[in-house]
């Protein structure tokens, strides 16, 4: 493969068609967002987006949700080298369909908040293609196969 | 039964279903990422037989082509050998009748074989 210049290095080209890598980009943004529910809650200005703006998301607290976001980040990011990945792949499935459907279900129950479903519709994209990614086996990588002494 | 008793139990329908549907989804989940390990494993076995017998088929080729250079080089050693016999074959038979004509007699194991 020849390299241009200012193309895309070559070894995060191999590196993106492993499951592993989408899973730590899974982990890199879940542990951030929970992060940011965290401190959502200690903000001295106020907060105007969902659900930072709240306390709590169909009777729990933000803060547990960002605790759970930052847990569930942590052991995406924890389990996702290992061969399998089963459980990070639900656990994040799960997650951000629950996180989706409150969302929605916000943004549509009284009080309406329109600002809800909108996150809501991009967290719904994000569990049904993480979904799908759970479905796509690795690529194939064989080491050279050696034939036992020389027969000639 | 489990959901008619949780929602006896305060939870509310909505709660039920989102997380009956998240439960559905992560046990699909599950099943999708087990069938692309077994998926993964089938296609590693069949490409390690691709590759094995690619391997044999190249290893048998290059036997092939080096014995057949070795039966190359015997023939031509044949070649040379029967050319140096026939040689050998006029001297000797020159040999034999100029001993013939001087009527020497030569010992019966003159040719060092014996006979």
């Amino acid at each position: 493969m020849s390299r241009l210049p200012g193309a895309v290095p070559e070894w995060l080209i191999a590196r993106a068609r492993f499951r592993s890598t989408f899973l730590v980009i899974l982990g890199c943004i879940q542990v951030p967002y929970g992060i940011a529910l965290l401190l959502s809650q200690h903000s001295t200005v106020p907060v105007l987006w969902w659900p930072g703006a709240l306390h709590q998301v169909d009777g729990v607290t933000v803060t547990a949700w960002g605790w759970v976001r930052v847990a569930v980040g942590v052991f995406v990011l924890g389990t996702c080298w290992r061969k399998a990945d089963r459980l990070p792949f639900a656990a994040s499935v799960m997650l951000n369909f629950v996180w989706a459907s409150l969302a929605i279900q916000r943004g549509f129950d009284p009080p309406h908040e329109p600002g809800a479903w909108g996150p809501g519709v991009i967290y719904l994209g994000i569990s049904v293609g993480v979904l799908m990614i759970s479905a796509w086996p690795d690529p194939v990588l064989l080491d050279e196969v050696q034939v036992p002494g020389d027969l000639g | 039964m489990a959901s008619a008793a949780a929602h006896q139990s305060g939870l509310p329908w909505d709660t039920l279903i989102i997380s009956a549907i998240s439960a559905a989804l992560g046990v699909l989940a599950l099943i999708n990422a087990s069938k692309a390990k077994q998926q993964q494993a089938a296609t590693e076995g069949h490409a390690a037989n691709i590759q094995a017998f690619d391997q044999a088929a190249r290893f048998y080729r290059e036997t092939h082509e080096r014995q057949g250079e070795q039966v190359q080089q015997l023939v031509e050693e044949n070649t040379r050998l029967a050319a140096q016999n026939a040689t050998l074959t006029r001297q000797l038979n020159r040999f034999e009748r100029l001993v013939a004509e001087l009527k020497i007699v030569l010992p019966d194991e003159w040719q060092g074989n014996g006979g």
